[in-house]
C-alpha cells in the first residue's frame, strides 16, 4: 500500500493473513483476475467469488498451553474457561493490530460472544505480543503458560519441536483464517507471477504446506498428519472479508482500549 | 580568533568575503559539507511536514488534532516522558559516577572496568532487554526461578514487563555515553584549580562543589540530555520490555501507526511536536551552558592527583562490579547458556549441550549469510564517511568558518531528537519516487544510518576540537601554512584518539541499529538487527543468542583492532 501509494511497482504476488487486505486491493482495481487450475474444487472460505484471490493456505486460532506448568485435567478447554480469574497473570495473547490471523481471531468472537468477552478477558493482565505465531515461545519457555489465540500451525510446529504445549480446538468453534494469494495488476514480472501461483496450487505445493508446516489448505486431495483434527470434525468460525475490512480500524481502537497497547 | 580576521591579517587592505575567498582555497570544502548536511537533514524532516500538513484536499491541521484529541497516543508521549527523563537521571547518576571513580580515584582494575562499560556501551538495547527477558521475565525468567527455589515463595522477585523494568535496562545501556563524557572531563580538568582552591583554604567539598562540579556541569547536561534524546528514539527495548504490559512509548506507537492500514501521515504528525520540544530543549541547554565552554587543554599540561579511598576500596570496587554485572555478566551469560542449549531454560548440562543453533544460524536461516554481509558493508561505509563529514561539520562551527556556521551545530544535531523510526518515514517518503529511488537497495539504509550517526560522530568529534586550543593552530597559520595544512600537521594528529573514537562509535551504532532498518529494509537488504527481530517473532531464542553473541564479538574485535591501530583507549581515554 506504501508503495502503491509512492507509485512503486515491485510487487509480482499480493499474500497476507487478512483476506480484507484483498477486498481493499480488489476495490481499487490493484489486482489482476487469474484463476489457476484446480482450485474449482476447493471450498467457499478459499474462493473470492470475483475470481481475484485464492486461498492458498488456512490455519486455526487456538487455545495453547504448556503441560509442564498445567495438568491436562486444569487446563482450559473453552474460550469462557479463560476468563476464569484463576488465569490472570498466566496468559498471552497476540495483537489484532499486526496478525491478520487474530484480527479475524478477534471478529469471529466478537460476532459470537460480542466485545463482553474481551473486556473480561483482559481483566487477567495479558501478556500482549505482536503476531500470531509469538505466543508459541512465550508458552512453550512458561513465561505465560496458557495463550489465549495464536496460528495452531505454528504451535503446532513447536510443539513438533519437542517443546512442552499442548494445542486445545474448542468445541465452541475454531476461527478458521484463510490466506489468499493474488497477482498485482502491475506485476514487473506476470507470466513469472502466474506460473508461481499454478504451482503454489498444485497438489504437490500444497502437500508440501499440509506436512512441513502443518496449515491446513483448500486442495481436497490433501492429507494431513494423524495427530491433527481434520477441518471437518471441527466446529469453524469465519469472519466476512468484507466485514474485516470494514471493522479494521474499530476492532484494533477497542483492543487496544481494552488491552492498553 | 575568529576566521574572518585571520584573513585579514596578512593582508591588510583586502576585506570581507572576496578577501577571505581568495585567501582561503579550502573555503568549497567547508561550505559543501555544511549543505551536504542540511540535504540529509532537511530533506527527511521536510518530507515529515509536508505528510502532517497535507492531505488529498490541501493544507490541514486534521492530523494533529487527531493526535493529540486521542487518550492512547496522550498515554503514549506521557510514558515516553516518564521513561526517559528516569532514564537520564539514572544513566547521569551510574555514568558520573562511575566515570568519577575511574578517573580521579585510586580505584583498582581500571582497566577491566573500562572494559566492561565498553562492553555496555557496545551491547545493543535491544538484545539487553532480550536477555533480561530472559533473566527476569516472572514466570520463566532464571533469576524469578532461582529466587524462587531459594525462598520458597510463589510470587516473583522482579517482572521485567513493567516501566521500572524497562527504565531499568534502558538506563543500563545508556549510561555508558555519559560515563565516557564525563571521564574526558575528569581527565581534562587538571588539578591545578583544584588546587588554587585548596590553597586558599576550601575544603575538598567546597572544592568540589565550586571547582569541580562547574567544571563538570557542562558534561553533565550534555550527558543527561543525550541520554534523555536517545531514550526517546530507542525502538527495540520498548517493543520487547513495554507492549507485553500494555505500554506504548512514542516510538513503539508509530510503529504500530506502520501496521495495516498505515497511517504515515498522523505517525507524521506524531512526530513534529517532538521535534520542536527537543528544539527547544537543546536551545535551553545552549543558554544554561552559554559561555562555559572550557578549554583547559592549552599548549602547557596540568598535573592531576587521585583521591584515595583508603577503606572504601574494596566496597566501592564490589559497588562498581554490582553495576556492571547488571549490564553483562549477568546478560552475557544467559545468552551463551541460549546460544549453546537446547532449552534455555533447563541448566546447561552435556545432555543440553548443543551446536545445533550455530549451525542452523548461519548455514541453514535463509536470510543470516546475506544480513551479515550487509550489516558489516554498511558498518564500515557509513562510519568511515561519517567520521569525515562529522569532522568537517564539527571544525567549521568549532573555527566558526563563516556566518552562521555555528547554527550548523543544530542540524548536526537534529537527527538525535528524530527517533530512528520517524527518520525512516520521511527517507521513506523521499526516496521512494524520483529522482532518486533508493528503495529497495541498501543505500536507504546508508542514508539513514549517516544522518542517525551524525550527533554521535558530531559530539565526539566536536568535544574533541574543544579540547584543542585554536591557539596551537593559530600559530601554525601565522608561520603560513593554509587551513588544510595545520589542520593535517597540528590539529588531526592531536585529535586522532578522538576521531577513531567517532569512527568506532559510528560502526557499533551501525551494526546495532534497528529503529530505522526495520522500516527501510527490502528482503535483498536486510541487516542482523532485523532478523533478530524477525526471531524474536517466531521465538528462536537459541538463534538470536547465537546472532546477538556474533554481533557482540565483532563489536569487540573492532574495538580491540582501532585500540591496538591507535595505541591506548579510544573510548573515554586520554592516558
Amino acid at each position: 500500500m506504501q508503495e502503491a501509494a509512492a507509485g512503486i511497482k515491485n510487487a509480482d504476488i499480493v499474500h497476507t493473513s487478512d483476506a480484507g487486505n484483498f477486498e481493499l486491493l480488489k476495490d481499487k482495481g490493484m489486482l489482476l483476475k487469474f484463476t489457476p487450475q484446480g482450485v474449482a474444487a476447493f471450498p467457499d472460505g478459499f474462493k473470492d467469488k470475483a475470481g481475484f484471490y485464492y486461498g492458498m493456505r488456512a490455519t486455526l486460532s487456538v487455545i495453547a498451553y504448556n503441560p509442564k506448568v498445567i495438568s491436562e485435567k486444569d487446563a482450559p478447554k473453552t474460550w469462557k474457561d479463560l476468563l476464569n480469574p484463576r488465569w490472570s497473570g498466566k496468559m498471552v495473547t497476540a495483537h489484532p493490530g499486526y496478525s491478520g490471523i487474530i484480527m479475524t481471531h478477534v471478529l469471529a468472537l466478537v460476532n459470537a460472544y460480542g466485545w463482553d468477552y474481551f473486556r473480561d478477558l483482559a481483566k487477567n493482565k495479558l501478556h500482549i505480543v505482536q503476531s500470531a505465531n509469538d505466543p508459541a515461545g512465550v508458552v512453550a519457555s512458561g513465561e505465560r503458560p496458557v495463550g489465549v489465540n495464536g496460528s495452531e500451525y505454528f504451535y503446532y510446529k513447536t510443539l513438533k519441536q519437542g517443546n512442552p504445549l499442548k494445542i486445545v480446538y474448542p468445541k465452541e468453534g475454531v476461527p478458521l483464517v484463510v490466506s489468499p494469494v493474488a497477482i498485482a495488476k502491475d506485476a514487473p514480472h506476470p507470466n513469472a507471477a502466474k506460473l508461481f501461483t499454478e504451482f503454489i496450487f498444485s497438489k504437490e505445493s500444497q502437500q508440501l504446506l499440509a506436512d512441513k508446516e502443518g496449515l491446513y489448505t483448500g486442495h481436497p486431495e490433501v492429507t494431513y498428519p494423524a495427530d491433527k483434527p481434520k477441518l471437518k470434525e471441527l466446529k469453524l468460525l469465519t469472519a466476512d472479508a468484507d466485514e474485516l475490512e470494514k471493522r479494521n480500524a474499530e476492532i484494533k481502537k477497542r483492543f487496544t482500549e481494552l488491552f492498553g497497547a | 580568533m575568529p576566521a574572518s580576521q585571520t584573513g585579514t591579517f596578512r593582508r591588510v587592505g583586502y576585506t570581507g568575503w572576496s578577501a577571505f575567498r581568495f585567501k582561503d582555497p579550502t573555503f568549497p570544502v567547508w561550505i559543501g559539507a555544511a549543505i551536504l548536511l542540511v540535504f540529509l537533514m532537511l530533506l527527511p524532516l521536510g518530507a515529515i511536514f509536508r505528510a502532517s500538513l497535507w492531505d488529498d484536499t490541501g493544507l490541514t491541521l486534521n492530523r494533529y488534532f487527531e493526535v493529540f484529541t486521542n487518550e492512547q497516543f496522550l498515554k503514549a508521549i506521557w510514558n515516553t516522558l516518564i521513561i526517559s527523563t528516569w532514564v537520564g537521571v539514572l544513566a547521569v547518576m551510574t555514568g558520573a559516577l562511575l566515570a568519577f571513580l575511574v578517573t580521579r580515584t585510586d580505584l583498582p582494575w581500571k582497566k577491566p572496568i573500562r572494559a566492561l562499560v565498553m562492553a555496555s556501551f557496545v551491547t545493543p538495547p535491544f538484545l539487553g532487554a532480550f536477555a533480561w527477558t530472559l533473566l527476569a521475565g516472572p514466570n520463566a525468567g532464571a533469576l524469578n526461578k532461582l529466587y524462587r527455589a531459594v525462598t520458597g515463595s510463589e510470587e516473583a522477585l522482579f517482572n521485567i514487563f513493567t516501566m521500572p523494568g524497562l527504565i531499568f535496562v534502558m538506563a543500563l545501556y545508556s549510561f555508558p555515553f555519559v560515563f565516557s563524557m564525563i571521564a574526558n572531563v575528569c581527565e581534562l580538568i587538571s588539578s591545578d584549580l583544584e588546587d588554587a582552591a585548596e590553597i586558599l583554604g576550601a575544603n575538598k567539598w567546597r572544592t568540589a562543589w565550586t571547582v569541580t562540579l562547574p567544571l563538570a556541569m557542562p558534561a553533565l547536561i550534555g550527558g543527561f540530555i543525550l541520554a534523555f534524546l536517545q531514550s526517546l528514539s530507542l525502538f527495540g527495548a520498548p517493543a520487547i520490555l513495554g507492549l507485553p504490559a500494555g505500554l506504548h512509548t512514542i516510538t513503539t506507537q508509530i510503529w504500530a501507526l506502520f501496521q495495516y492500514p498505515p497511517r504515515l501521515d498522523l505517525a507524521a504528525a506524531f512526530s513534529v511536536p517532538l521535534l520542536l520540544a527537543t528544539m527547544a530543549l537543546i536551545a535551553v541547554q545552549k543558554k544554561i551552558l552559554g559561555r562555559k565552554g572550557y578549554s583547559t587543554v592549552g599548549g602547557k599540561g596540568g598535573q592531576k592527583r587521585l583521591i584515595h579511598l583508603g577503606l572504601g576500596r574494596v566496597p566501592v570496587l564490589l559497588f562498581v562490579f554490582g553495576i556492571l554485572s547488571l549490564s553483562v555478566f549477568l546478560p552475557y551469560w544467559i545468552l551463551l547458556k541460549a546460544a549453546l542449549s537446547k532449552a534455555w531454560a533447563m541448566p546447561l548440562t552435556w545432555d543440553n549441550f548443543t551446536l545445533h543453533n550455530f549451525s542452523f544460524a548461519f548455514f541453514e536461516y535463509g536470510d543470516t549469510q546475506r544480513a551479515i554481509y550487509n550489516t558489516f558493508k554498511l558498518g564500515i561505509v557509513t562510519a568511515t564517511l561519517g567520521t569525515l563529514l562529522a569532522t568537517l561539520i564539527a571544525y567549521v562551527t568549532h573555527r566558526n568558518l563563516f556566518r552562521g556556521a555555528r547554527y550548523l551545530t543544530f542540524f548536526a544535531l537534529a537527527p538525535l531528537v528524530i527517533p530512528g523510526i520517524v527518520l525512516a518515514v520521511g527517507l521513506f517518503i523521499v526516496y521512494t519516487r524520483p529522482p532518486l529511488v533508493l528503495y529497495g537497495t541498501i543505500w536507504i539504509l546508508f542514508v539513514a544510518f549517516l544522518t542517525k550517526e551524525m550527533p554521535i560522530g558530531f559530539s565526539q568529534a566536536e568535544s574533541t576540537f574543544k579540547s584543542i586550543h585554536p591557539e596551537l593552530e593559530d600559530a601554525s597559520r601565522i608561520i603560513g601554512a593554509n587551513r588544510l595544512i595545520s589542520l593535517k600537521d597540528i590539529t588531526a594528529p592531536l585529535a586522532r584518539s578522538g576521531l577513531i573514537a567517532a569512527w568506532s562509535f559510528i560502526f557499533i551504532g551501525v551494526i546495532r541499529e534497528l529503529s530505522a532498518a526495520i522500516l527501510l529494509f527490502a528482503p535483498s537488504s536486510k541487516v542482523v538487527s532485523v532478523v533478530i527481530f524477525d526471531l524474536k517473532e517466531e521465538g528462536q531464542v537459541g538463534v538470536i543468542a547465537v546472532l546477538g553473541t556474533l554481533m557482540l564479538a565483532v563489536s569487540f574485535l573492532v574495538i580491540l583492532g582501532v585500540q591496538w591501530f591507535a595505541g591506548r583507549d579510544v573510548v573515554a581515554t586520554r592516558e
